[in-house]
């Protein structure tokens, strides 16, 4: 039986060899990110190793800089348990756990966003921060031969501790999001680990604004609940949501609805492909109507989220009116 | 060009492994029989992988950053540049991709495809362009004529 030993022996684990560091942490509920199932592939699943472990593989030289191997960065996938051996792992991962929920509801968002909720296991509850995500495991089904995970964030509140809600987009040929999508049911069990991620509402007085895109809104959705459970009601906010048509928009009403009752909360869906765009609806790409919105930012941090070109446009307008780079937030999950 | 095929590339292709699909359709020729004869193709008609991925990096590129709003380029063709969030495996080894769908439809053809920047990376750094019947494939006399490169 050898030793993992995790960060300086904050937490120490056991395997009797022959898997890799990712297998046995994942038999702990200690699921490092991954989207090639531990195939060496992705360069996901970064861990230290000082000592102990098998050598470093063909692989990891190709994944991995030099820099970060002397640094000792090595792939959790790729290094297999040969005898009692030290890591590192980001102290996120260790505050993480395995839950195996329920699903309760199932309902289309849009035609191809589906909002999923899960019920945590009898007895359990779940303590995360707005912002975070989760990481939901699909089994083996179809031609996947092997259980595979990707991050969603939680799109409900943190208050809401025995259930957890997500918006789930479907990626073409995408194993999860079509598991998601095709194959799961109101009733079925599914394994959840997490919470994982630093994208979270941090404290200060300036205003804050909220730029998302499709299934971007769960982490918003997810703060401004929050703020209003904890009456943060001395901030005033700015949400954008970008969307291509009106059937790409969902939770319209929702906002609406929180915008009534709470003065400091500005809800602003905007469409980037529609000749009408009707009321209470902006024209144009989210970059766009937030550059009209702000003829600059002076007390003001943004967070993002959405797809890595949406990230990536926002941040050169927000950057170009004088926006610090440093209050500017986003999860980018790539 | 790699010279040397990862050892596992055949099993890597595999649907399941890398994503739900994998790259090989129903195709049931190896990877290194795939690359060879679409890189004879190519050859005869008188073009290099690296035209075809650059012009295809070229009419993504029109349509990134639009937040995945079609638009009209070059009176030839409309484009639509999906923007998935996470990485996309590379089952060579190489460095994981972009998700995210381009489709192009080509009004001089009549005909619409749909490639993605692992679809590109293929076929630059190793001369792949999917197994027939896969969802990504083009065959590249076909993907040549649409991108305008014919000679």
């Amino acid at each position: 039986m050898y030793k993992i030993i995790v960060n300086n022996g904050e937490q120490e684990y056991t395997s009797e060899g022959d898997e890799s560091v990712l297998a046995a942490l994942a038999r702990n509920d200690v699921v490092l990110p991954s989207a090639c199932g531990g195939r060496g592939r992705c360069g996901m699943c970064r861990i230290r190793v000082f000592s102990g472990g098998s050598a470093v593989t063909e692989l990891e030289e190709k994944k991995l800089t030099t820099e970060q191997l002397e640094n000792k960065w090595r792939l959790g996938c790729q290094t297999m348990i040969t005898d009692d051996i030290s890591i590192e792992l980001p102290g996120q991962l260790i505050g993480s756990a395995q839950y195996e929920c329920t699903v309760e509801d199932i309902e289309d968002l849009t035609y191809d966003i589906k909002g999923v909720r899960f019920r945590m296991p009898e007895g359990k509850s779940i303590e995360f921060k707005a912002g975070q995500y989760m990481q939901i495991t699909a089994p083996a089904y179809g031609k996947n031969k092997k259980s595979v995970y990707r991050a969603y964030s939680i799109a409900s509140s943190p208050s809401e501790k025995d259930h957890l809600d997500f918006c789930i987009r479907k990626v073409p040929d995408g194993m999860v999001t079509t598991y998601v999508h095709e194959h799961l049911n109101v009733g079925d069990k599914a394994t959840l680990t997490g919470p994982y991620g630093d994208f979270y509402l941090r404290e200060s007085n300036r205003e804050i604004i909220f730029i998302a895109g499709g299934s971007g809104l769960s982490p918003v959705q997810s703060i401004v609940l929050d703020m209003i459970d904890k009456k943060i009601n001395n901030r005033k906010v700015n949400f954008f949501f970008g969307a291509c048509t009106k059937e790409d928009l969902y939770y319209v009403e929702k906002f609406r609805a929180l915008e009534k009752e709470h003065s400091w909360l500005h809800y602003i869906p905007a469409l980037s492909n529609e000749t009408d765009v009707g009321e209470n609806c902006e024209e144009g790409l989210i970059t766009d109507v937030v550059d009209r919105y702000y003829p600059e930012f002076t007390n003001h941090e943004a967070y993002l989220c959405g797809s890595p070109g949406m990230i990536g446009a926002c941040l050169k307008v927000l950057t170009a009116k004088g926006l610090d780079e440093s209050l500017i937030f986003y999860d980018k999950f790539s | 060009m790699i010279n040397k095929l990862p050892a596992n590339i055949d099993e890597m292709m595999q649907p399941g492994v890398l994503c739900k699909d994998g790259f090989l359709g129903a195709d049931k020729r190896l990877v290194k029989d795939i690359i060879e004869e679409d890189l004879a193709t190519i050859k005869k008609l008188g073009m290099s992988v690296d035209e075809i991925s650059d012009r295809m990096t070229e009419l993504t590129a029109k349509g990134s950053d639009l937040m995945e709003r079609e638009v009209s380029v070059e009176n030839r063709y409309s484009i639509k540049v999906r923007d998935d969030r996470g990485p996309a495996p590379d089952p060579f080894g190489g460095s994981p991709q972009r998700k995210g769908d381009t489709l192009l439809k080509d009004y001089k053809t009549g005909k619409a495809v749909v490639w993605n920047d692992l679809t590109i990376h293929m076929i630059r750094e190793y001369g792949f362009f999917g197994g027939r019947g896969e969802k990504y494939r083009i065959e590249p006399d076909v993907l040549i004529n649409i991108l305008g490169l014919s000679k």
